[in-house]
């Protein structure tokens, strides 16, 4: 047996082998790969790396590039791949470092064009990172919400004197709320202002927290509340508001202040949170 | 980029430390609010037992308020027309309400 004879030989068998695969996924030449993305993250290119085993019987390494939105929107991408067997793809980035918790992707088989797309089976899904080594078949699917979100540090908008702050869960997020905290300058008007932490659903509220103590003219005072906090009083010029314990929150709701007697000269400063992310789609 | 809301005149940054887009969205009004709009006294200790009771009812929405937060309808709309969103893309077409805009710090 020459060595032309040999190599076609071995195509055969791996085109036989592939056929009675039980994780080797057939695509005819109707069938088309589709990624959705879901990205929170800016400057992230998703690639897709596997091989394919041809109707030639022959391996090859394909590869296709795939750019996510950054507001969490869905991105979607068709890719032709011909007839054979998909016999592994890992989706990976290798453009921006996203961890987990920003980069979501669906990997689908479909039919169709982008107008009348059919989908037919899902390969994947799951984060991508640029150091993820899952994918198809190797790894299960992975809902959107499963698993630990990333981690946020969040500075909110600093709101014009008399103004209140209202901080809003992003479209197509899941937060959890971990931490809050604010500066509160009073103005040299007499008042005993009670700022309240408010938590609502964009409408209607859900909880709400009264300061451990009024807030008199010309103080400077800071407010936090933190996973289970209880309402405290003031110590050092800062108080605690309570909040629940697993504050997890949809997108849409929002974590606002609402101060009975707000000054016009009083000043809220810029909020900072930490927050536990996910997509939610 | 840090920008003003014309609406609120709150500040903020658009992108956050981690390099995420920030959202803002105008807070409801504020007591100060509806007491200048009602042309109360500025001192709230001034105010009557009406005017109070005046203040808690008041409607809160703001008029013109901006929403910077996605909305995923107007999204699914560009896609049905096959129009491409980039960093191009007016803002008016995918964000909830843009109020009286925003202006750069």
């Amino acid at each position: 047996m020459n060595t032309q004879d040999y190599r076609e030989l071995v195509a055969q068998v791996a085109y036989e082998q592939a056929k009675t695969s039980t994780s080797a996924f057939f695509f005819d030449g109707q069938d088309r790969l589709r990624i959705r993305s879901f990205g929170s993250l800016g400057s992230v290119t998703v690639s897709l790396e596997g091989r394919f085993l041809g109707a030639d019987g022959r391996v090859q390494a394909i590869q296709r590039d795939h750019t996510p939105n950054s507001d969490r929107s869905a991105a979607t991408q068709l890719f032709d791949l011909g007839e054979g067997f998909l016999l592994n793809l890992r989706p990976r980035a290798s453009g921006g470092t996203p961890k987990v918790g920003q980069v979501y992707v669906f990997l689908e088989v479909v039919r169709g064009t982008d107008n009348t797309v059919q989908p037919l089976a899902t390969l994947w899904a799951g984060y991508v990172t640029d150091t993820t080594a899952l994918g198809f078949p190797t790894s299960d699917p992975i809902r959107s919400v499963d698993g630990c979100g990333v981690l946020r540090s969040v500075t909110g908008t600093n709101p014009a004197a008399g103004v209140e702050i209202t901080e809003t869960v992003p479209t197509n997020a899941r937060w959890r709320l971990q931490m809050f905290s604010v500066v509160l300058v009073t103005s040299a008007t007499v008042a005993n202002r009670s700022p309240g932490l408010i938590i609502d659903d964009g409408a209607t509220t859900m909880f709400a927290s009264d300061p451990g103590a009024v807030v008199p003219a010309s103080q400077t005072q800071v407010f936090t509340a933190g996973n289970a906090s209880q309402r405290l009083p003031v110590v050092a010029l800062v108080q605690s508001w309570a909040l629940p314990s697993e504050c997890v929150l949809m997108a849409g709701a929002r974590i606002r202040t609402s101060t009975l007697l707000l000054q016009a000269g009083d000043d809220w400063a810029a909020p900072q949170m930490l927050v536990e992310e996910w997509i939610e789609d | 980029m840090r920008k003003q809301c014309q609406s609120c005149r709150g500040e903020y940054s658009d992108t956050t430390a981690d390099g995420a887009l920030y959202f803002h969205a105008c807070p409801p009004l504020s007591d100060a609010e509806i007491g200048a709009a009602l042309k109360l006294p500025r001192d709230a200790t001034k105010w009557s037992d009406e005017e109070k009771l005046a203040i808690a009812g008041a409607d809160r929405r703001r008029q013109d308020a901006r929403d910077e937060n996605i909305d995923l309808s107007k999204v699914a709309a560009l896609a049905e027309k096959h129009i491409a969103r980039d960093e191009h893309t007016d803002e008016r077409l995918i964000i909830k309400a843009p109020g009286l805009g925003v202006r750069a710090l």
